[in-house]
């Protein structure tokens, strides 16, 4: 046998070995990558961190975080059906952008609902409505009074247009009939900074924000059904009278045609992580609320958001 | 004192061992090109989750701090910024490098960033809380005015030739309208490429810009690419010394705009060093050469920038408001450790704050030494390194810059289109700088001026909203000086000296 020779049936054998000795339980095997379309610093970027804390001391492999910011999330999600579908090649997706935006700007999204296909829904963050510690409205009642007093004149900030802070400002104002003015920044940090300085009257933001910005905003109300134990004081819509809930949830996502085997692992592996009592409760206290809906129900999941949101992005794409 | 007892806990093994890694890590990933001080960070925030708090934060600050200076280096060395903020250190450190003075730009820039880092952070021990104030006094018309005022700085930086200067600019603010519009969630000329809706990135778009032509003006001269110094083997650090003490108030000025810019929330290094670098050109005497290889342009440069790094941690550690882009990575990783920011964080946790600072001090000075020892071996390396072997290497490294902020060869695409076009109107003598301004500066001054206009017409008061703050006039009165005071004093010395000829 000829050295070649030789050198191409040991690398033969050890390539099947490598193959035998690796059962398919063993997900991840090698460093897994997630995609995020926001920056490092953001509710986004940091939504996927906490994850990334632990990620290798359970799993044994780290994550890797790509932040590609831009276009609001799409310019991430417009790449995913370019991504090996083996289960290493993640997105971080976020609800209900991800509804909004195709419906909104069309063709020119460059992906579509169909392209998102959610493994594990992990956590949720409701939207609030929250003024600076400064400012004269003390209470929602404040607000909403100013609101019927002069229409459209109260300015409120949010995170980009047409995504999850539009949709809350648009159905609130809907369901209390009244109308204002909404003023979209590039993301939730500059949303607040100029709420701080008095620009904006008020912002649709996250719950997050009310962790981060302790003393120096004052939130007055928030879109779900129930209390949180985060914020025991802080009134839902629903309980004072106006039934809106509104938040913005996170999911792990594959490229479209992956197959379920491999979707499976990736659920089973993130919920691991997430469902980590340490990791549990960084989150909570971060104000992002603990949730798991793996695959196959992160389907149907999808499916219910969709619906839910159409009515809202044809409005707002008006 | 309160704060000697606290940053004494800064001074254990371990913490300056983490601080001086930090600063080494920050510096060598600064130096590559494209590599800016926000990815960095972002890449060495998992490194901090091992760590607990307040070293993690010092770890953080460290590389931040290490990485604006370390553009310095491939600034000077090659002519290829290694991050946005050393852009200008570009157009004087270069020049000189050429000239066989690299090893004295070198030092200049390493006492220089050591100064305005030691500067930014002494202003954000003993005058955070007021300080962070200013940073809301930022609205969205004041961020409009500010960003023309950095677009006028075109004006002052291309003196000779005005109108080529601000075809460039122009050119930079077109691109900068590429992607979704933030306010209106318009797309715009993206003709359906995917790679486009995000915008032209950032740092590839200044690799490109920036860092392609220098790279193709290799290939294409014979010539060798840095002069030999006169004194091989020296820093000429009293030299450099000496040099620095005689632009002092220089030096002052850039410390100043540097801090103040850093406390002004997502402006930034970029701006910082850019807004110094006018101010230093526009105060040159007679005799000095700013662009073709003054000290000047390089001090104000490195003192800027790195000031920015203190006082940006003013508005991000009281108000919870990044100060700069990189500010941002790090209110992120403060969330994961669990740190409650904001003014009660001065009452509640002054321990972390001032071990922290204290460690971002030692490190800072630490930056001299290191930074002198490493400019003395990189400048002996470059200098000697046949062109043969530098080409393949800058364009290496120009690549790997550009695609791993984003991992997207996308990014790499657009930089090699960029690159290609500034060397080209390059020919033509149409600069490359004012294309990065207008790129970085437009998307700032349209949401701006859009959000103002939106709360003016929500208000019915949209004069006040854009002239009605004391911010508002100041930026005006700066914008009209830049615009008219550069031609005005050319006018006034040119008739002194005809009076002089006179008598």
């Amino acid at each position: 046998m000829k050295f070649p020779t030789v050198l191409f049936l040991s690398a033969v054998v050890t390539l099947v070995s490598l193959e035998a000795t690796a059962p398919a339980y063993a997900y991840p095997d090698k460093p897994v990558q997630l995609v995020v379309g926001f920056g490092p610093g953001g509710p986004t970027g940091i939504a996927a961190r906490f994850m990334q804390k632990r990620f290798e001391d359970i799993t044994g492999q780290s994550l890797n975080i790509v932040n590609k910011p831009g276009a609001g999330g799409a310019k991430a999600w417009s790449q995913i059906t370019k991504d090996k579908k083996d289960g290493y090649e993640l997105t971080l997706l976020n609800f209900p952008h991800t509804v909004l935006q195709p419906i909104a700007r069309g063709k020119n999204a460059g992906y579509t609902y169909d392209d998102i296909q959610p493994v594990l829904y992990y956590t949720s963050v409701p939207q609030v409505v929250a003024v600076r510690a400064e400012s004269p409205f003390k209470t929602f009642e404040d607000l909403l009074a100013a609101m019927k007093a002069s229409p459209g004149k109260i300015t409120f900030g949010g995170a980009g247009i047409g995504g999850s802070n539009h949709s809350a400002f648009y159905k609130f104002n809907k369901a209390a009939g009244v109308t204002g003015a909404y003023v979209p920044f590039k993301d939730s940090s500059s949303t607040i900074t100029a709420l701080k300085s008095g620009a904006t009257d008020a912002v649709w933001t996250f719950t997050t924000q009310g962790v981060k910005d302790g003393d120096s905003i004052r939130m007055l109300a928030m879109a779900a059904d129930t209390r949180i134990a985060l914020f025991p004081e802080l009134r839902t819509l629903t309980e004072l009278g106006y039934p809106v809930i509104d938040m913005a949830w996170w999911a792990i996502g594959v490229p479209p045609g992956t197959p379920d085997d491999i979707r499976k692992q990736v659920s089973d592996t993130f919920e691991k992580v997430v469902m980590n009592p340490e990791v549990k409760s960084d989150m909570e206290k971060g104000g992002y609320l603990p949730l798991v809906i793996p695959f196959p129900e992160s389907i149907t999941y999808k499916a219910k958001l969709g619906d839910d949101y159409s009515a809202v992005g044809k409005a707002l794409a008006k | 004192m309160e704060f000697l007892a606290y940053a004494g806990a800064a001074t254990s093994p371990t913490i300056l061992a983490i601080a001086v890694a930090g600063l080494i890590i920050g510096i060598v990933l600064g130096a590559l090109p494209g590599l800016s001080s926000t990815f960095s960070c972002a890449v060495m925030l998992p490194v901090s989750f091992s760590m607990d708090p307040t070293t993690g934060l010092i770890f953080l600050g460290t590389v931040y701090m290490g990485s604006t200076y370390g553009g310095s280096f491939a600034a000077i060395l090659v002519g290829t910024p290694g991050t946005p903020q050393s852009i200008t250190t570009t157009f004087d450190g270069f020049p000189m490098a050429k000239r066989g003075d690299g090893g004295l730009a070198l030092s200049i820039a390493c006492i220089s960033s050591v100064f305005g880092g030691i500067f930014g952070i002494i202003v954000f021990l003993w005058l955070a809380p007021p300080m962070a104030k200013f940073a809301l006094l930022f609205g969205p018309a004041e961020y409009f005015w500010l960003a023309l005022f950095g677009l006028t700085i075109i004006a002052s930086l291309s003196e000779g030739n005005l109108i080529k200067g601000l075809v460039s600019g122009f050119l930079g603010l077109a691109l900068s309208q590429i992607g979704v519009s933030v306010v209106s969630g318009d797309m715009r000329f993206t003709y359906e490429n995917t790679a486009l809706i995000g915008g032209i990135p950032i740092i590839p778009a200044t690799i490109g810009l920036l860092c392609m032509p220098v790279a193709i003006d290799l290939i294409a001269n014979v010539t060798h690419h840095l002069e030999a110094p006169m004194h091989a083997r020296s820093t000429r650090f009293k030299e450099s010394v000496a040099a620095i003490w005689a632009r002092k108030l220089n030096l002052l000025r850039s410390s100043v705009i540097g801090t103040v810019i850093g406390i002004i929330p997502a402006a930034g290094g970029a701006i910082a060093s850019l807004v110094a670098y006018a101010e230093a050109s526009r105060a040159a005497k007679p005799d000095d050469r700013y662009g073709e290889g003054d000290p000047g342009g390089v001090i104000a440069s490195e003192t800027a920038n790195n000031a920015t790094v203190g006082s940006g941690l003013i508005p991000t550690f009281v108000l919870g408001i990044p100060g700069t882009p990189t500010d941002a990575v790090i209110l992120g990783a403060m969330m994961v450790h669990g740190v409650q920011i904001g003014p009660r964080m001065f009452s509640e946790h002054i321990d972390i704050v001032y071990t922290f600072v204290g460690g971002m001090l030692l490190a800072t000075v630490l930056m001299l030494p290191i930074g002198l020892l490493l400019g003395r071996y990189i400048y002996m390396a470059v200098v000697k390194m046949p062109k043969t072997y530098l080409v393949p290497m800058v364009t290496l490294m120009l690549l790997i810059g550009a695609f791993a902020i984003q991992n997207s060869y996308d990014d790499i695409v657009i930089m090699f289109c960029l690159g290609v076009l500034a060397w080209a109107i390059g020919r033509f003598g149409y600069p490359a700088a004012p294309v990065v301004l207008g790129l970085l500066l437009g998307p700032i001054a349209e949401q701006g001026y859009a959000q103002a206009l939106m709360i003016g017409r929500a208000k019915q008061d949209v004069g006040g909203i854009f002239f009605g703050s004391t911010v508002s006039m100041v930026l005006i009165s700066c914008i009209v000086a830049s615009i008219f005071l550069p031609p005005l004093l050319r006018k006034i010395s040119t008739l002194q000296t005809k009076g002089m000829r006179n008598v």
